[in-house]
This record gives C-alpha cells, sequence and structure tokens, in this order.
C-alpha cells in the first residue's frame, strides 16, 4: 500500500508535465480546430530562452522564486510571440485548404525548428545542462517521499487550468475565441476579429508550452533540441485520452497517461512503454471522443 | 578506319594494363579513399565530434608525411565521413553510400553497437573491411569476418566490473538499470549479471527501461531503493546517464555508482553535476593519463581544443589500424586489408594491440574513479575467464 501510494505520486508529479503541455495542445484544437504537431518544439524553444537568459543574466546564481518566476514568464512572451509569428507564416496561408494541409505544415516546422535550432552554432548538438531555478527539498510524509518543486507543478497545472478556463469562459478575449471555435466566417461579421483572436490562441498556446518546458527542464535538467518530439506525442495522447479541446480534459489526461507509466514500469519495467500505450488504446475504445470530451455532431 | 584505330587503342591500352598488373605484384593506388560513419548529428552528437577530430588528427599526421608510405610510395588517404543518426536504417545507408558510390577500401566506426551490425551486413557483403571504434557488443564481430572492432567488448566489460565491484570493493549486492531498447546497454546488463553472480554476488535489483526517450525513472529507482543494493550499474547512453544518477541520488539512494565506458567523457561530471557523480567507477578501455597515451593526448587536445574521449582514442586507433593494415596489405583491396588487420601487432595509445580469432582486440580494462570532478585511473583489470 506503501508502495503504491508513492508510485501514484510519482505518476502525478510526471503526469503534470504532460499536463501542462497537453493544455496548450487542447486550447490550439479547440479554439481553432487544428492539431499542432510543431507544440513540443515550443516546449524546447521555452527551455532554451530560460537557459539562455539564466546564462546571460544571471549565471552562477542561484534564483529567488520571484527571479524564476519572471524568467519563466519572460521565456513564456518569447515564445509566445514566436508562436504568434509561426502562425502567420507556415499556418495562416493554409487556413481555408483542407485540415489534413495545416496538420502537415505543422510537422515541416516541427522539423525545421529541431534542425534549425541544432544549426544554430551556440546551441547545437550537444545536451546542455540546464540550471536550476528552484531549490529542490525532498520530504516525507510517513513513509511516503515528496518533492517540492514536483509539488509546485502539479499544483500549477491545476492554477493554470483554473485560469484558463476563466479566460475562456469569462472574458470578452474568451467569448471571442469560442464564438470563432463555432464559425470563423459568422464571429468575423458579427465583428470579431479572427486574426486577433487566433493570435491570440497561439501566443497562450505557445507561452504555456514554454512554461511547461521550464518545469520539465527544471526536474529532468539536459536539453537537446529534441526533447520535444516525444513529450510533444504524450501531451497530444494525454489531450486526446481527456477529449480534446476540453481543458479540464487535458489536465485529467495528463494525469492518467503519467500514473498509468509509472506503476506499469514498477510492475514489469521491459514492456511498460507498450503496455501503457494498450491501456490508452483500451480507453479510447470505450469512450471513442475521450473522457471529458462530448460527442461531435459533423456539420453538413 | 575510326572504328579500327578505335579496337587499336582499346586493344594497346588493355595490353599495357595488363602488362602492369602482371609485372607489379602489388598495385599501388595514388589515392585511396575511407570513410567513417559516425553519430554526427542526433542524441549521441558528442560521439560524433569526438570521431570527426580523431580522424582530423590522423589526416594531419598523414599531410605531415605527405601521405601513407606504402613501399616507399605516398599515398594519399581521403577520409569520407558519413552521419548516421544513431539509427541503423540510416546507418545501413551511409555504408552503402561509401562503398558504392565513394569506393572506399576500409570503414571506421560507426560508434553504436546496433548501427555497427546494422551496416556491417553491407560491408560484409561487398568485402570491405569494417571496425567499429566503441561497438562493444559482442554480436558485432559475429557479423561476418570482414568486421572488427578497436575496444573491449561488452562482456569483457561487463566482467571487468562485476571483478572489480566483487573482489576489489567487496561488494556482495547489486543493482542494474538498463535500457532494453539498446543492444549495447542490453548486452552489458546480461554479462554484468552472469559475472557477478558466477562470483558467488546478488543481484538484488535489474530494472529495464525502454528508450532514450525515458526521463522519468523513479519507477525502477524505487523498486532498486527498496532492495537497498550496495551498488547500481548503470549501463546507458550519455543522454541518460545524467537524468538516471540525478534521479538515483534525488531519491536518496546512496550506494556506490559503477558505470562502463559510454560514461567516459571529460565533460561528464559537470553534465551531472559534481556532488551526484564524485566518487563513481567507471570501465574503459582507455585512459589519457596512461604513459602510452601521453603523445595522442597532447596531439589531440593541441587540435581539438579538449582532452580526448574513449570514443575519440578509439577511432583514432581503429585509423591506425587500417592504415598499418594497408601498409602490410599484399594486395590493396579489402581481402588484402582484412587479411592485414588480422596480423595487427600495433603499438597504440591504449597499450599492445592484436586480434584473436573473432576479430575481437586483446586488452585489459581499465578502472576509473571520479575524484574532485575528475576521472582518476585507479587500475587496470584482466579478468579471469
Amino acid at each position: 500500500m506503501e508502495k503504491f501510494i508513492q508510485l501514484l505520486v510519482y505518476g502525478l508529479q510526471l503526469g503534470s508535465i504532460y499536463a501542462l503541455l497537453a493544455i496548450g495542445y487542447t486550447m490550439v484544437f479547440g479554439i481553432i480546430r487544428m492539431i499542432n504537431m510543431a507544440h513540443g518544439d515550443f516546449l524546447m524553444m521555452g527551455s532554451y530562452a530560460v537557459f539562455f537568459i539564466v546564462s546571460l543574466f544571471f549565471a552562477d546564481q542561484m534564483l529567488g522564486p520571484a527571479i524564476a518566476l519572471f524568467v519563466i514568464l519572460a521565456s513564456a512572451s518569447i515564445t509566445g510571440f514566436i508562436g504568434v509569428g509561426v502562425e502567420r507564416i507556415a499556418y495562416k496561408p493554409l487556413r481555408n485548404r483542407p485540415k489534413i494541409s495545416s496538420m502537415i505544415a505543422a510537422i515541416g516546422v516541427s522539423l525545421f525548428t529541431q534542425n534549425f535550432f541544432r544549426a544554430i552554432p551556440f546551441i547545437g548538438p550537444n545536451p546542455r545542462t540546464f540550471p536550476k531555478l528552484l531549490k529542490d527539498v525532498l520530504f516525507f510524509v510517513g513513509p511516503i517521499q515528496l518533492s517540492l518543486v514536483r509539488i509546485v507543478v502539479i499544483i500549477l497545472s491545476i492554477v493554470i487550468m483554473s485560469v484558463l478556463y476563466f479566460i475562456i469562459m469569462k472574458t470578452t478575449i474568451g467569448m471571442e475565441m469560442r464564438a470563432a471555435s463555432c464559425d470563423k466566417d459568422a464571429s468575423s461579421l458579427m465583428g470579431v476579429n479572427v486574426n486577433r483572436v487566433i493570435s491570440a490562441t497561439f501566443f497562450i498556446g505557445a507561452g504555456l508550452a514554454a512554461i511547461s518546458g521550464a518545469f520539465y527542464a527544471n526536474n529532468y535538467p539536459v536539453l537537446t533540441v529534441t526533447m520535444g518530439a516525444t513529450l510533444g506525442n504524450k501531451a497530444f495522447i494525454a489531450a486526446v485520452i481527456g477529449g480534446i479541446g476540453d481543458i479540464r480534459g487535458a489536465v485529467l489526461g495528463g494525469f492518467i497517461m503519467g500514473v498509468i507509466e509509472i506503476m506499469i514500469s514498477s510492475v514489469y519495467s521491459e514492456l511498460a512503454y507498450g503496455i501503457s500505450f494498450v491501456v490508452l488504446i483500451i480507453i479510447l475504445l470505450l469512450k471513442p471522443e475521450g473522457l471529458l470530451g462530448k460527442p461531435m455532431i459533423e456539420k453538413v | 578506319m575510326k572504328k579500327f584505330v578505335l579496337l587499336m587503342v582499346v586493344l594497346s591500352l588493355s595490353l599495357v594494363m595488363g602488362i602492369s598488373a602482371v609485372s607489379a605484384e602489388k598495385t599501388i593506388p595514388d589515392e585511396i579513399n575511407l570513410g567513417m560513419i559516425s553519430t554526427i548529428s542526433g542524441s549521441q552528437a558528442i560521439d560524433g565530434q569526438n570521431m570527426t577530430d580523431a580522424i582530423k588528427l590522423v589526416q594531419k599526421e598523414l599531410e605531415e608525411n605527405g601521405g601513407l608510405d606504402v613501399d616507399g610510395k605516398k599515398v594519399k588517404i581521403n577520409w569520407i565521413i558519413e552521419d548516421c543518426e544513431a539509427k541503423p536504417e540510416i546507418a545501413v545507408n551511409a555504408a552503402q553510400k561509401l562503398i558504392e558510390q565513394d569506393g572506399v577500401l576500409a570503414i571506421v566506426g560507426p560508434n553504436n553497437s546496433g548501427d555497427t551490425i546494422a551496416s556491417a551486413e553491407i560491408s560484409q557483403a561487398a568485402k570491405i573491411p569494417q571496425i567499429t571504434n566503441t561497438g562493444t557488443n559482442e554480436a558485432v564481430t559475429k557479423v561476418g569476418d570482414y568486421v572488427f572492432r578497436a575496444c573491449i567488448i561488452d562482456p569483457f566489460q561487463g566482467k571487468v566490473v562485476a571483478q572489480f565491484a566483487y573482489e576489489n570493493l567487496g561488494l556482495r549486492k547489486t543493482a542494474v538499470i538498463y535500457d532494453n531498447a539498446d543492444t549495447y546497454s542490453a548486452g552489458l546488463d546480461k554479462a554484468f549479471v552472469d559475472a557477478f553472480v558466477a562470483l558467488g554476488g546478488e543481484v538484488v535489483a535489474n530494472e529495464a527501461f525502454s528508450g532514450a526517450d525515458v526521463k522519468d525513472f523513479s519507477a525502477q529507482l524505487i523498486n532498486i531503493k527498496n532492495a537497498n543494493p550496495e551498488a547500481v550499474f548503470v549501463p546507458a547512453h550519455i543522454d541518460n546517464i545524467p537524468l538516471i544518477l540525478q534521479q538515483i541520488r534525488g531519491m536518496g539512494i546512496e550506494a556506490t555508482l559503477l558505470g562502463c565506458d559510454s560514461w567516459d567523457y571529460a565533460a561528464m561530471p559537470e553534465l551531472v553535476g559534481l556532488d551526484v557523480i564524485e566518487g563513481a567507477y567507471y570501465v574503459t578501455g582507455f585512459s589519457p593519463d596512461a604513459e602510452t597515451a601521453a603523445d595522442f593526448v597532447k596531439a589531440f587536445t593541441d587540435l581539438a581544443g579538449y582532452r580526448p574521449s574513449f570514443c575519440s582514442a578509439m577511432a583514432y586507433e581503429a585509423a591506425h589500424i587500417v592504415l598499418n593494415a594497408i601498409q602490410n596489405a599484399e594486395t590493396i583491396d579489402g581481402t588484402g586489408i582484412r587479411d592485414a588487420m588480422m596480423k595487427t601487432e600495433l603499438d597504440l595509445p591504449s597499450g599492445h594491440v592484436t586480434f584473436d580469432e573473432f576479430r575481437n582486440p586483446i586488452k585489459s580494462g581499465i578502472i576509473l574513479q571520479v575524484r574532485n570532478g575528475v576521472a582518476q585511473y585507479v587500475g587496470s583489470v584482466s579478468p579471469s575467464k
């Protein structure tokens, strides 16, 4: 039982990273109905942005929580603007083409950014050590070992989920986002600036990816240009499990992914990866629209 | 008339070529192309950098001598370097390109066992000798009689670590965490477990993870922690070693850390964290502190700006084994070079090298320990069979 609870904690810790990334994935899909395969690469850019800001301005210093927060927000906005730029250059020209075109454009963006970053001399192919933003404190609750930073990440993913839910449900831009997701043309006739809404969506999405990148790299402090690829896939799966388009579903899906992965690794590590995906396929077979997703009606 | 002239030209040409082939026993070409396959990009790009710099050093030495001296004739050597991205399918393409397009007479690399096994099928079929620098898995040279290696092999390394842990450190309970998607890692795990159990020790936990994409090892490490071993052996690759070691210490496992030749990078202590890796032992086939390596270490450091790793040292040795074989070959073609490689008797940076009948080098394993952030020479171990 002790071991079960300990594994559950580890699973939630790992899942919180998937959840943070899946929120951005699902938000972009929910609003412009596009699967942004390059979302994981925004995570990579975000963590490199943190790396460079810290090594340029705060080299060899232990950052306090205030500076760490500032650095993370700064790199989130840098990545956010890159996200807006990517949408303008690569996705906007394809907006009225079939859905598959923009998905392929996104795969192209993903491969391009990875190789472009590798080709930049000061990034290069070698792994980098990520600076410790926050000092981790390990403590015990009974026999269960907990990590302070991981708990912060778990709480943060729930806080971000709530803030985003609030933005989408209660603010004007959120209302415009929902309108645009229903019908772009009609909302444009109603005076909604669709371009601005989509830019805002990408800004928030890429910024969230950067924030999850900062926390991911703080826990697993090795930076490579390909770090976003597998993570992006897992976050995408988490978003689908939870019901893509639903922000609460993304968080739930992320936690489920993490817990399943850890639990099965512990019992039989040889086949853990394979079996955890079998479990996810079973979930999708039983509930094809995802755990919190609503069945979509195809408009004719 | 035109046809007649053409015929005469062709006839006389073939006559000249025929005569030259008969008169000289050994045709020495003006230029020889040699290939190298390495992980220039991808998750193990550090190895690619190390190997490229090693080949640059070999090339520099050749240029200083005006080429390779073969029976008094200076032969120009061209090195053609191909990237395999640490993917076997790309390594196969690279070998095909080198052999068919560039006409190389021998291939150095790739650095990974899996990539070497895949690409060696091509060179074996084309009868072109291939020598991997750090492909330590036992199966590599079993591909065929044209496949060599410059380094000690996985079972040998595993035995060295097991014997060192059991006899020199006096440990009786160990654990292993390894990558079951990787031939090198799984091979070392098996060799270590077999040897340690045979010596009378107990492997209390043997945990796998699948592939370089795994970044969280808490599920495996909690099993290791609960088994309470005296040492943990981590036969992983450079992209996972820092995370595994950090998480081992982060979880409060205080056991001695044991490693293998994939740990051997000058930057490793920094990448992992000095407090984490301090006191860890690992085995390798090469130590820059050994006397025999002094000249090579100086030349390499001057050229590349950093000290040579195991990977670069073995690439350098592999290249020299090939060049030496070209000098001694009876005929300058794949088969001639292969036969000469079998008879290698060379003093190289890691010591004297000869080959056994399975084309594995005969050397001893070197144990290093990280002290104050620097890997230091502890001793050599030759496991009893």
